[in-house]
C-alpha cells in the first residue's frame, strides 16, 4: 500500500509510466525515449513500485543481449508459469544491462518476482557476495564488424588481437586498401570475466586512438560511419536493414553457434539468467522454460547462439522434431 | 531729439516684429538643439542595443561552435580524422547528421596542423581560423568572404587531453541579416570597408564614399547621417567596420515641416502686428498730426477753420472739441478786432465829422507822401476854414455850429477821391491831402469844394444858416523829410489861407514858390 501512496504523489507523467508497465503488451512506442525513460525511472524507483501493482507479474531486466531472447520467447514463458512477464532491457544504452539484470535478481521477493538476465559471465566474488545463483542460457559469439564496403573479410585471431592492440593500424597490412584502422571499443562490464576479454585480457592493452563507445548501438553506428572501421559486438542484435555492417571471419571461421561448438570461433560470452538465492518456483519455471524450451533453441538459432542446456525433449517438441 | 508718436508707434512695431522673429527664431534653433540632442542621445543607445544584439549573436554563434565542439563523437571522430588519418567521410556525415540544422552560412573543422578535415572548399575561411587558432582557445572574429562580411565563431577542440584543432561556424552578415538588424533598430546600418560603403540597408548609398568625421558625422551621397560604430570582437584591422546612423534630414523632418507651419503664423503674426500698428497710427496719428498741425498755426496766430467729423473715439471728440475751440478763439478774435478797429477809429477820427484828426495825419503824412513821390505825382495840401464860423456860433447857437461842421464834413466826404485823406485838424479847420498829376489839381478840388459849400448851406430846425469857407493850398516839397515836408505843408497852406482870409474871404489862395499868394477863385480860374 505505501507503494501505491508514493505512486500516486508521483503524478500525472510518471503515472503514465506505470500505467504502461501495467499493460499486458506494450504499445510499439513511436520513439525509444518514453521507453528508456522509464527504465531509467523504474531502476532509480526500484522495480517494486512497478511490480507492485500487479502480483501476477515476473518481472525481469538485464542486457539487451539477453532480452532479446527472453522477448522472443515471453508468450511460451508466460505460458509455462501463467503469470504476466514483464521484461525490461530493450534499450540498449547506458545504465540498463548487466547490471541492471544483478540488480533486478537482487530485488527479487514474495508477491515480487524479479529475475536479471547478463550479457557475460560473474565472477564468482560477485555471485557470492549479492547472493545471486545464476542461470546460463548459452553462448554468443562475438562478431568482430567491419563496414560493408571494407574488402576485407577475413583475418586471423592475431590480427584481431593485433588491430585491437594497435599493432596493426591500416588495412593494408591485413590485405585490405591503404586506409588507417579505425578501432571503435565497447569495453563494458570490465569487472566481469569474458566476453571482450577473450580479445585482449586488459582494456589497458587496447588502442589508445580508438573510438569508445557506450552502447550496442553505438558502435553499429560508428561502424556505419566509418569506412575503415572495425568493432565487436554480440550475434544478438537486430541489424537493421539500413545497416552497412558485416561480420569478418576469424581464420577463415564464421561466428555460428556451431564454430562456437567446436571451439574454432575464438570470441564469445556467455548468457545467463541469474535470481537471487530464493527464486520463486514460477521464476524458477521461467528461466527453464528459457533454458530448455523449444522457443529458446529457435531464437538461439536464429542468432546463432550456442545454447547451455539441451532442448528438454517435451512432447511437442518431440513431433516437431 | 522729438520722438514722435508716430516714430514710437513704429519703433514699437518693429521692436515687436523682432521680439516675435527672435522668440521663433530661438524656439526654433532650441527645439532642433534638443531634437539633435535627444537624437544624439538615441543614436548612442540604440547603437548599444546594437552592441547588445550583436553581442548577443557572436554569442550564440559561438554557443553553436562550443555545441559543436563539446559533442563526444564530433570529438571521437575528429579525433580518427586528424589523429589516425582516416578519410573526413565520416566527419562530415556526422556534422551533417547531427548540426546539418545550425543555422550558419558555414563551417569547417580544422585540424592543428591547418589541414582542413571538414569544408575544403572554404579556404579563406581556414586561413583566418589557423590565425587565430594559435592565439586562444574560442572566439569569436569578422572577416571579410567572398559573399561578404561574416561572423565567425571558432572553438578549438580537444579529445582526452591531445588538442585536435578546431571548429569554426560563420554566420553572413548579408542585406538580410541588415535589414533584420535595422528593423530592430530603425535608421541605416552601413557596413564599411577602406572608406567605401560595401552594403548598406540604403540602396542607394552602395558604393559611396563613408569618410566618417571626428564629431560622429558622415555625409553619404550628400546627405549627414550620425553615426555610432558597432563594436565587433576580435581584431578589426583588416575587416570591414559596421555603422550604426540616422539621417539628420530625416531626424529635423518633422521639425522642418513644423518650422513651415510656424513660418506661416509668424508672417501671419507679423502681418498682423503691421496691420494693427498701421491702424494705430492711421487712427491716432492723422488726427494728432492734424491736431499738431492746427496747433502749430494758432501758436502762429492763424486761427484756421477745421471740418468737425462724425465723433467715433477719443480722438476724433478731442479733434471735434479742438475745432470748436478754434471757432470760439476765431469769434473773439473778430469781435477784439471790431473792438479794436473802433478804438483805432476813434483814436484817428473826430466824433463830431467823423473825420480823421490831426494825430492821424502825423501817422498818415509819411506814406502819403511817399506815395506820391514814388510815382512823380503832387501832393496838395488844402486848408479849409468856414468863414464867420463865430458869429455862426453866436447867431445859431453851438448846435448850428455843429451842423455847419457836419454839412462841411459831409460836403468834403463827397466831393473828395477815395484816396484822398480829411482831416479836421482845429474847430472849423479841415486839410485835404490829395494827390495829383499836375500843379492845378489840388486848387481846382479847393474851388470845387468851396463852391459847393457857399450853395449848400446848412440847417438847423428849417432855419437855412449859409456859409463859405476860405482855403490856402500848398504843394508837399519831396526833398525835405516827411516832418519837415508837413510842417512846411501846413505853414505854407496856413499862409495861403490866411492871404485867403484878408482877401474878403470865400475864395481860394495857392502858396506858390516866389513867396507870394495868389488868389484863386473860379472866375480867375476860369
Amino acid at each position: 500500500m505505501k507503494h501505491t501512496v508514493f505512486s500516486k504523489k508521483l503524478g500525472a507523467k510518471t503515472g503514465k509510466f506505470f500505467n504502461l508497465l501495467k499493460l499486458p503488451k506494450r504499445p510499439k512506442l513511436r520513439t525509444a525515449w518514453p521507453g528508456i525513460a522509464g527504465i531509467v525511472l523504474a531502476t532509480m524507483l526500484g522495480l517494486p513500485q512497478a511490480a507492485h501493482s500487479d502480483e501476477d507479474m515476473l518481472m525481469g531486466a538485464g542486457a539487451h543481449f539477453a532480452w532479446i531472447v527472453f522477448d522472443a520467447i515471453k508468450e511460451d514463458l508466460e505460458k509455462a508459469t501463467g503469470r504476466k512477464v514483464i521484461l525490461f532491457g530493450e534499450n540498449s544504452m547506458l545504465g540498463v544491462g548487466c547490471n541492471a539484470g544483478v540488480k533486478a535478481a537482487k530485488q527479487n521477493a514474495p508477491h515480487h518476482e524479479t529475475f536479471g538476465f547478463v550479457c557475460c559471465p560473474l565472477s564468482e566474488q560477485e555471485i557470492k557476495e549479492n547472493h545471486l545463483k545464476v542461470w546460463p542460457l548459452a553462448k554468443e559469439p562475438i562478431l568482430i564488424l567491419v563496414r560493408d564496403d571494407n574488402p576485407v573479410n577475413n583475418v586471423s585471431e592475431d590480427q584481431v588481437r593485433a588491430i585491437f592492440r594497435g599493432d596493426i593500424t591500416n588495412w593494408q597490412e591485413v590485405g585490405g586498401p591503404d586506409s588507417p584502422i579505425v578501432l571503435v571499443t565497447r569495453l563494458h562490464c570490465k569487472d566481469r570475466p569474458g566476453h571482450w576479454k577473450l580479445i585482449l585480457p586488459n582494456a589497458k592493452e587496447f588502442r589508445q586512438q580508438r573510438l569508445n563507445v557506450k552502447s550496442a548501438a553505438a558502435m553499429v553506428q560508428r561502424i556505419n560511419d566509418f569506412s575503415s572501421a572495425i568493432g565487436h559486438t554480440g550475434s544478438t542484435w537486430k541489424f537493421k536493414p539500413t545497416d552497412r555492417v558485416k561480420a569478418l571471419t576469424i581464420n577463415g571461421v564464421a561466428p555460428t553457434a556451431e564454430n562456437l561448438a567446436n571451439g574454432s570461433y575464438p570470441f564469445y560470452r556467455q548468457l545467463s539468467a541469474i535470481t537471487n538465492d530464493k527464486p520463486s518456483k514460477d521464476v524458477i519455471k521461467l528461466i527453464q522454460e528459457a533454458q530448455y524450451g523449444a522457443s529458446f533453441h529457435n531464437v538461439a538459432k536464429q542468432y546463432n547462439l550456442l545454447p547451455s542446456n539441451p532442448l528438454k525433449m517435451t512432447r511437442s517438441v518431440a513431433q516437431n522434431h | 531729439m522729438v520722438r514722435t508718436y508716430r516714430f514710437r508707434l513704429s519703433a514699437y512695431t518693429i521692436a515687436l516684429l523682432m521680439f516675435l522673429m527672435l522668440t521663433l527664431g530661438y524656439t526654433y534653433e532650441y527645439s532642433r538643439g534638443v531634437i539633435l540632442e535627444e537624437a544624439e542621445n538615441n543614436i548612442t543607445s540604440t547603437a548599444q542595443v546594437l552592441n547588445s544584439n550583436l553581442e548577443l549573436e557572436e554569442n550564440e554563434l559561438l554557443h553553436y561552435a562550443e555545441i559543436v565542439r563539446d559533442d563526444l563523437r564530433i570529438k571521437e571522430y575528429m579525433f580518427m580524422t586528424a589523429k589516425v588519418g582516416t578519410d573526413n567521410e565520416a566527419l562530415v556525415a556526422l556534422l551533417d547528421r547531427q548540426f546539418g540544422w545550425l543555422p550558419v552560412e558555414r563551417q569547417i573543422v580544422i585540424a592543428n596542423n591547418g589541414r582542413v578535415l571538414v569544408g575544403k572548399e572554404h579556404t579563406d575561411l581556414a586561413e583566418h581560423v589557423r590565425q587565430h587558432q594559435a592565439n586562444a582557445k574560442a572566439g569569436v572574429f569578422y572577416f571579410q568572404g567572398r559573399k561578404g562580411l561574416e561572423m565567425v565563431a571558432w572553438a578549438g577542440v580537444e579529445y582526452e587531453g591531445i588538442s585536435l584543432g578546431a571548429i569554426a561556424l560563420t554566420h553572413l552578415l548579408n542585406g538580410a541579416w541588415l535589414e533584420q538588424l535595422r528593423q530592430t533598430s530603425g535608421g541605416y546600418i552601413f557596413i564599411e570597408d577602406n572608406g567605401a560603403i560595401q552594403l548598406s540597408t540604403l540602396a542607394s548609398s552602395i558604393g559611396s564614399e563613408f569618410v566618417p568625421k571626428p564629431n560622429g558625422r558622415v555625409i553619404v551621397a550628400d546627405e549627414t547621417y550620425r553615426i555610432r560604430r558597432l563594436m565587433l570582437s576580435g581584431p578589426q584591422k583588416h575587416a570591414p567596420r559596421i555603422w550604426f546612423g540616422a539621417s539628420e534630414k530625416e531626424l529635423l523632418m518633422k521639425l522642418e515641416r513644423h518650422s513651415r507651419l510656424v513660418l506661416l503664423f509668424t508672417i501671419a503674426g507679423c502681418l498682423a502686428i503691421l496691420w494693427v500698428g498701421l491702424a494705430i497710427i492711421r487712427n491716432f496719428n492723422k488726427p494728432l498730426t492734424q491736431l499738431m498741425h492746427m496747433t502749430r498755426k494758432v501758436a502762429s496766430g492763424e486761427l484756421p477753420r477745421m471740418k468737425k467729423s462724425v465723433p467715433r473715439n477719443e480722438i476724433d471728440m478731442l479733434y471735434n472739441q479742438f475745432a470748436e475751440m478754434l471757432q470760439a478763439l476765431r469769434e473773439k478774435q473778430q469781435e477784439i478786432e471790431i473792438a479794436h478797429k473802433e478804438l483805432e477809429q476813434t483814436a484817428i477820427t473826430d466824433s463830431l465829422t467823423r473825420l480823421y484828426n490831426r494825430r492821424h495825419l502825423q501817422e498818415v503824412f509819411p506814406r502819403v507822401l511817399s506815395q506820391a513821390h514814388r510815382e512823380s505825382l503832387h501832393l496838395a495840401g488844402i486848408l479849409l476854414d468856414i468863414d464867420h464860423f463865430k458869429q455862426i456860433n453866436d447867431q445859431f447857437g453851438h448846435l448850428g455850429g455843429d451842423q455847419c461842421l457836419i454839412q462841411f464834413s459831409r460836403i468834403l466826404r463827397d466831393t473828395c477821391r477815395a484816396n484822398d485823406y480829411i482831416f479836421r485838424i482845429g474847430g472849423e479847420e479841415f486839410l485835404i491831402l490829395s494827390i495829383h498829376d499836375n500843379q492845378q489839381g489840388g486848387q481846382q478840388l479847393a474851388e470845387k469844394i468851396r463852391d459847393i459849400i457857399e450853395t449848400h448851406p446848412a440847417s438847423l430846425n428849417d432855419t437855412v444858416i449859409p456859409m463859405t469857407t476860405s482855403a490856402g493850398v500848398s504843394h508837399a516839397d519831396f526833398s525835405l523829410s516827411a516832418h519837415e515836408a508837413l510842417s512846411h505843408l501846413l505853414m505854407h497852406a496856413d499862409k495861403a489861407l490866411y492871404a485867403a482870409k484878408i482877401s474878403g474871404r470865400n475864395q481860394v489862395v495857392a502858396h506858390t514858390e516866389d513867396k507870394s499868394l495868389s488868389p484863386f477863385t473860379a472866375n480867375a480860374v476860369s
